[in-house]
């Protein structure tokens, strides 16, 4: 038997795997090695950034699109904690404002993506469907030193898992990064889970980004303001006197358009016509966030006749959404707005029987994590 | 040694089969839809009250196929409700109870924020297991809670 059996011919072409082989193995290198740096947790990171007292780098996520390099972290302000703590059976207060204590539960997280994934499927061809996530205070104008209490769920992580779960007919437009970067600003309401309309408005920002539109600049805007805003927070707290004494102001944007109307099908099937933004100087100091679009109805139309292009949108909510709808008003001929906690019927029939162009589900973290208000929006697929 | 192994096996055999539900001679073994319906009959609610579909009770709930289910909610926007089931095993039975407790939870939550008027209700919820049979009633009636308590014993 010879030595050299099949060992003698083709002598380069033996190093040609070889070569491969090797090249192979330092691209994996190469990788393992850029997913190793990349690897952290960012609720540790802030917790320890705050104890230096460093201005934090924002945790980000590459720019959509941009699938193989990750940009510079933008800076943001600290937050510290200024006054006492305090801790209520649903809400945390530091000082004079009001945190709402957040869990998220992948369990009902995947249920919500299912019911999103289930009208995309259902009106794939006929209308675009996008999901905007919407952040709570407590993930974003939280004081740093905070973050990282257990009873704060790191609401970046979970809108990387809420999407996470979006199959590819679904727009998702990620929220935390753009209201991280607007920590500093009035955002959120001290006395009152909602976002501000200013808040609402950089959603907005971002929604014009993911369907291609171009936002109104927010100096644009007429803007009304209703002083002494005591929201759910003040009687989370049992009216505290740190938020009593501290009320909030409801800032509202006027739409562009002034020919712009809004009728609202109430609970009791009355429609009524009303305006998109209500003055509320007169209302009880708890109703004040009720200045936006009537309020929580079942079902809500705004028809704007600067624009006839029959351009529409439904924007399936609950109250977060109603400080968000005015900014829609501009852009669509006709906007739709059902909150589905009270409305009864199918999404997906709605949609395809009113030609409906866009589907936005503007619902936040905390709705996400209900399984009540996930199985009303179960109802209604 | 045959005959030892074969007690063994004989001996897990029966622990596996009692383990399923506890003591059986405790355990209370329900008809859903009859124990349902009879609450809804035997209390006082503010609104008509409606049969869930069996598909939105397995939506809402940690239920597993095996699971025999049943309930009747409010036709208007409160809270009332009334669940039935009975589950295969104990796991199945304490998993559901579970998820029942959660969704209180959250109902809370939202009765607090948008329907304080009730929140009174909700607070008086009752959820109850006597073995593999669970009962969930968000009732106004002062009496839900020893009716429920009178059909799981």
């Amino acid at each position: 038997m010879s030595r050299y059996r099949g060992r003698r011919s083709g002598g380069s072409s033996r190093l040609i795997p070889f070569i491969i082989a090797l090249l192979v193995a330092i691209a994996a290198i190469v990788l393992v090695i850029i997913n190793v740096t990349k690897d952290k947790n960012p609720a540790d990171d802030v917790v320890d950034d705050a104890q230096q007292g460093d201005v934090m780098p924002d945790d980000t996520l590459p720019d959509e699109g941009d699938d193989t390099t990750v940009e510079d972290e933008p800076q943001h302000v600290v937050i510290e904690v200024q006054g006492d703590e305090e801790r209520y059976d649903a809400v945390y207060r530091v000082g004079d404002t009001g945190y709402e204590m957040y869990t998220y539960v992948e369990s009902t997280a995947k249920k919500y993506a299912d019911n999103i994934n289930a009208i995309a499927d259902a009106v794939a061809g006929t209308a675009t469907v996008y999901m905007l996530p919407a952040p709570l205070s407590s993930g974003i104008t939280l004081p740093d030193a905070l973050y990282g209490k257990d009873i704060f769920s790191d609401q970046k992580a979970a809108e990387d898992g809420i999407i996470g779960f979006m199959n590819d007919k679904v727009v998702s437009v990620p929220l935390n990064k753009a209201m991280m970067a607007h920590r500093g600003e009035y955002i959120y309401f001290r006395t009152d889970h909602h976002w501000t309309a200013t808040g609402a408005y950089y959603a907005y920002a971002e929604f014009c980004k993911a369907a291609g539109k171009t936002p109104t600049p927010l100096e644009s805007y007429e803007t009304e303001e209703f002083p002494g805003f005591l929201g759910t927070f003040y009687r989370d707290t049992n009216e505290s006197s740190h938020l009593g004494d501290n009320p909030d102001t409801v800032v509202a944007y006027h739409p562009l358009s002034t020919e712009a109307t809004l009728d609202y099908t109430d609970k009791n099937g009355q429609v009524i016509r009303w305006p998109i933004i209500y003055d509320q100087s007169s209302a009880p100091a708890s109703y004040k966030y009720g200045t936006f679009v009537g309020g929580d109805q079942p079902y809500t139309i705004i028809k704007n006749p600067a624009l006839t292009d029959g351009s529409s949108c439904v924007v399936v909510k609950e109250s977060f959404g109603n400080a968000f709808v005015p900014f829609l008003v501009d852009h669509y001929e006709t906007v739709h707005v059902i909150d589905y906690r009270y409305w009864e019927g199918s999404v997906s029939d709605f949609v395809k029987t009113n030609g409906v162009d866009d589907v936005l589900f503007v619902n936040n973290l905390s709705a996400i994590r209900s399984s009540v208000l996930v199985g009303y929006l179960h109802d209604i697929l | 040694m045959k005959k030892l192994m074969a007690l063994v096996l004989a001996l897990v055999m029966v622990l596996l089969v009692c383990a399923g539900c506890g003591d059986k001679s405790k355990d209370k073994v329900i008809e859903p839809e009859a124990v349902a319906s009879e609450l809804v009959d035997g209390l006082n609610w503010d609104s008509e009250m409606v049969a869930y579909d069996e598909g939105d009770l397995r939506y809402y709930f940690d239920v597993t196929d095996a699971t025999v289910i049943a309930g009747y909610c409010a036709s208007t926007s409160t809270t009332e409700m009334v669940v039935a089931a009975q589950c295969e095993d104990e796991a199945a039975a304490q998993a559901l109870e579970s998820s029942m407790k959660q969704y209180l939870s959250d109902l809370k939550m939202e009765a607090d924020r948008y329907q304080p008027e009730e929140v009174a209700r909700v607070d008086k919820a009752v959820i109850s297991r006597n073995g593999c049979a669970v009962v969930l009633c968000v009732s106004g009636d002062d009496r839900a809670a020893d009716t429920v308590e009178a059909w799981l014993k």
